[in-house]
């Protein structure tokens, strides 16, 4: 009994990789022939129907771009971008994308040290992070128990010195992949989706401010009765329609 | 005979003449100065002169001079040679009080003639040194004269600027205007403007005649003249203020004698030039900060513009040229812009641009076009599509900036006959690295089968992997500490009990001396080995003499204790080998060991 139950659970899972792969293999061959439309339709549903991932992510927007649809295919190299913060072809479409955009707001570059803070942080995957702040733990308990049995000073002290370095070193690979799940799952940054008038204050009558042109990165602030409160690159704040504009954070429901 | 004479006679006066004409000497000072004025008394001649004869100054007091100066200079106007020589001898003379003075002419000799200069006239004024501060204040007159005629008051001066608030960057309109009661304006002196510090200032007319007007200002009529007007373009933000200005103004005033004057004076009044400075007040202008939310392409343009982009072709050979030309016209600080970045793909080789420039100072600021003139050649055949060009610029009527998209422009560029596939074209024959052509996206990536795998950070297992070791730590420590208590436990008990067990030892070897066994040596010997090693708590295996004579040292016993019990060990074990010398006799070793143990156990 408990074979059988195996076997069909293996089974499956050979069922659904199959399918997967077909709907993969689909995918790719609209997208090769133009079909970008289709290819779209096919990534997005494997994108409701497994885990998300960053090629998912990133080849959707490949599709949206092609089809003009340039704040959706911006929306989607975030998420991918997100999801794989190293990945140089994701950056490079990012950024041909980004040409697209009609508005031209000047972005406050990055202090140093914080961008070189991200390019240190983005060298290992969060997991990786994780998985090094449990090991210099280890190295730190192993040595502190090893002190235990040693009576020399000199070595005592040296096996103390090691004990505090693996313990710090766990400490920060611990801070940087806390810091690396923060940006990841940053949740007040959306891409806007559609053009779109900026008003002073979130209902149909505010004045309107400015405009804003689909792709653009803005900084959600607040919401209020359909309204979201953002702000550009630039300090400009404002409202716009919530729906003009979608969070780059990836829901659980794999939209 | 007579008439040959005759003309020779003419000849020569005509040739005499024309060689005196080529010398020039010439008395030259101001005309108008003040009592007690310094100023410069020169005389200027063509030739090199010597033996220069002032004539008698009179009143007029030399301070300083002669001083001589050369210059020469050549000019070839069509194939024409002009030398021009200047020699001039200059004084520094001071001025006598006021009145009109003659300077008669002075001579000199030039190459063995005497020359004569002009005559030279004069006119000392009334200094006005005491009123010129405050150009509107009633000026206090000493003397015993006083003007008439004008009811009006003082002369002054106005900076005049068309608006007092403008943002960084929009042009200022500002008009320096003297303003005159009467009509006696007789001519200037040192004439110095105001410091625009903070703007860029372009002139905008500076009447080189000043011609008057009628104004009024303030509900009374004055002579005006513009004596200058600038477009000032602020260069920072926050209050800029115009400093004043300073102008020397000669003013001819009519006097009246006070007391015994002629009929005619009293009759047509005596005019007076009359010195007198005026400066302008300051003048300040706010000067708002360009808004928040600058565009990335602003070119520090401020006004109201309008932008064109052209290409001069559609379509073009490969490695030829074509022009593409941006012209930013209308009124501004067109003269301040920065020139416009191109980011065109590597498939074009660009060229500086050839500015263009088209526009005049207007109070709206310069107006007209500037243009940028870009020559590009284009490397590889193809369409090309040239990048979105973007300018932006603050227009201050509407209150925000503006941006200026070309949209994507195109050029197909024809693959000519010679055009030779990867060619690295004009470039030098050297390699070239690889050149861009055109920028698009990246294609698809694989799918990976997604493993559904959670990263570990965050999770149950991840937080129990510091829990968990961090616990068995905890554990360790507490059975360490436990062993480390019971080992001391032990050691106390054995310290105790050393004594009594040395004493035990030594009673059967006390039993073994009387029945005069060789074992009492060996027994003794055991006795105080484990005397130690109970007092060390070290395992007797482990004793040697080192390790105790170390450890009794640490335990802070005398050394000469440890020798003495060293040395009775040495005896006991030497007379195993030899018994029954006087050194080894058993009692006395006993009786030693005995009074050693007691003392050692006093200290340890």
């Amino acid at each position: 009994m408990k074979r059988v139950g195996l076997i069909f659970i293996l089974s499956l899972f050979i069922v659904i990789q199959a399918f997967a792969n077909d709907l993969a293999d689909s995918a790719r061959m609209a997208y090769t022939n133009e079909n970008y439309a289709e290819a779209a339709v096919l990534y997005q549903q494997m994108l409701d129907e497994k885990a998300p991932s960053a090629e998912l992510y990133y080849n959707l927007g490949n599709c949206h771009y092609k089809m003009n649809n340039t704040g959706p295919a911006i929306l989607n190299y975030e998420r991918a971008a997100r999801l794989a913060p190293t990945d140089e072809d994701i950056q490079h479409n990012l950024d041909v994308a980004r040409n697209q955009i009609k508005d031209d707001v000047e972005t406050i570059p990055e202090l140093f040290f914080i961008a070189w803070l991200d390019t240190f942080n983005h060298w290992l995957s969060i997991g990786t992070w994780a998985l090094l702040s449990i090991l210099f733990f280890l190295i730190f308990i192993a040595f502190i128990a090893w002190r235990l049995f040693r009576k020399k000073t000199g070595a005592r002290r040296a096996l103390t010195t090691i004990a505090i370095l693996a313990f710090g070193f766990s400490v920060i690979c611990l801070l940087l992949a806390h810091r690396l799940d923060k940006q990841r799952s940053k949740s007040d940054e959306a891409i806007v989706f559609e053009d779109g008038l900026v008003k002073s204050s979130p209902s149909e009558t505010g004045v309107n401010l400015f405009e804003i042109h689909e792709g653009l990165k803005v900084t959600i602030k607040d919401s209020l009765n359909n309204y979201t409160q953002i702000i550009l690159a630039n300090g400009e704040k404002g409202w716009i329609k919530s729906d003009k504009i979608e969070n780059i954070a990836i829901r659980n429901d794999g939209k | 005979m007579k008439r040959l004479l005759s003309i020779g006679t003419i000849c020569l006066l005509a040739f005499g003449s024309l060689f005196a004409q080529d010398v020039s000497f010439k008395a030259k000072a101001k005309s108008v100065v003040s009592e007690g004025q310094n100023f410069y008394l020169q005389y200027e001649m063509n030739k090199k002169g010597r033996n220069l004869q002032l004539p008698d100054m009179g009143d007029f007091r030399i301070l300083q001079g002669p001083s001589q100066q050369t210059s020469s200079s050549t000019r070839i106007v069509n194939n024409n040679v002009t030398h021009t020589y200047t020699f001039t001898y200059t004084f520094v003379v001071k001025a006598p009080d006021q009145g009109s003075y003659t300077i008669p002419p002075a001579t000199v000799e030039v190459e063995g003639q005497t020359y004569k200069s002009n005559r030279l006239t004069i006119n000392v004024v009334k200094s006005a040194t005491q009123s010129n501060t405050q150009s509107r204040q009633p000026t206090s007159r000493s003397g015993n004269r006083q003007t008439t005629g004008s009811a009006g008051g003082d002369p002054f001066a106005r900076l005049n600027i068309n608006t007092s608030t403008v943002y960084q960057g929009e042009p200022v309109y500002a008009s320096l205007k003297l303003y005159l009661p009467d009509h006696n304006l007789a001519g200037f002196e040192d004439v110095s403007f105001p410091d625009f510090s903070g703007f860029w200032s372009e002139k905008f007319n500076m009447p080189e005649q000043i011609r008057l007007k009628t104004e009024t200002y303030n509900g009374k009529t004055y002579y005006t003249a513009e004596l200058g007007s600038w477009i000032l373009y602020p260069q920072r933000d926050g209050k800029l203020t115009i400093g004043s200005g300073e102008y020397g103004l000669v003013l001819r005033e009519r006097v009246q004698g006070s007391g015994s004057g002629s009929i005619f004076d009293s009759f047509f009044g005596r005019y007076e030039n009359i010195r007198k400075t005026v400066k302008n007040p300051e003048v300040s202008v706010n000067v708002r900060p360009l808004p928040n939310g600058k565009p990335g392409s602003f070119n520090g343009g401020v006004g109201d513009f309008s932008v064109q982009t052209a290409l001069s072709h559609d379509s073009i050979d490969v490695n030829s040229a074509f022009n593409l030309s941006i012209k930013i016209s209308g009124s501004g600080n067109l003269n301040l812009l920065d020139e416009p970045e191109l980011n065109l793909p590597e498939v074009f080789e660009v060229y500086d641009p050839k500015v263009n420039t088209n526009f005049s100072q207007t109070i709206n600021g310069s107006s007209g076009f500037i243009e940028y003139d870009y020559t590009i050649i284009p490397r590889y055949p193809g369409t090309h599509k040239l990048k979105d060009i973007r300018l932006s610029w603050f227009d201050p009527g509407a209150g925000k900036y503006q941006t200026y998209r070309s949209g994507g422009m195109e050029i197909f560029v024809r693959r000519t006959a010679d055009y030779e596939e990867g060619e690295p074209s004009a470039q030098s024959g050297s390699r070239s690295q690889v050149q861009e052509i055109a920028t698009d996206i990246r294609f698809l990536k694989d799918i990976k089968i997604a493993s559904d795998k959670q990263d570990i950070y965050n999770t149950p297992v991840f937080w129990l992997a510091y829990i968990v070791p961090f616990v068995i730590l905890g554990v360790i420590v507490f059975l360490r500490r436990k062993q480390i208590r019971a080992r001391q436990d032990v050691a106390r008990l054995r310290n105790r009990k050393a004594n009594k067990i040395a004493m035990s030892r030594l009673k059967r070897a006390r039993k073994l001396m009387k029945a005069g066994d060789n074992a009492f040596y060996n027994e003794t010997i055991k006795a105080l080995w484990g005397y130690v090693a109970d007092k060390l708590d070290m395992d007797t295996a482990n004793l040697s003499r080192d390790n105790v004579a170390e450890g009794l040292k640490k335990r802070e016993l005398s050394d000469q204790m440890i020798e003495k019990l060293l040395n009775i060990i040495d005896k006991c074990e030497y007379a195993h080998f030899a018994p029954d010398s006087e050194e080894t006799e058993p009692s006395r070793i006993y009786k030693y060991a005995i009074s050693l143990i007691t003392k050692l156990e006093q200290k340890l």
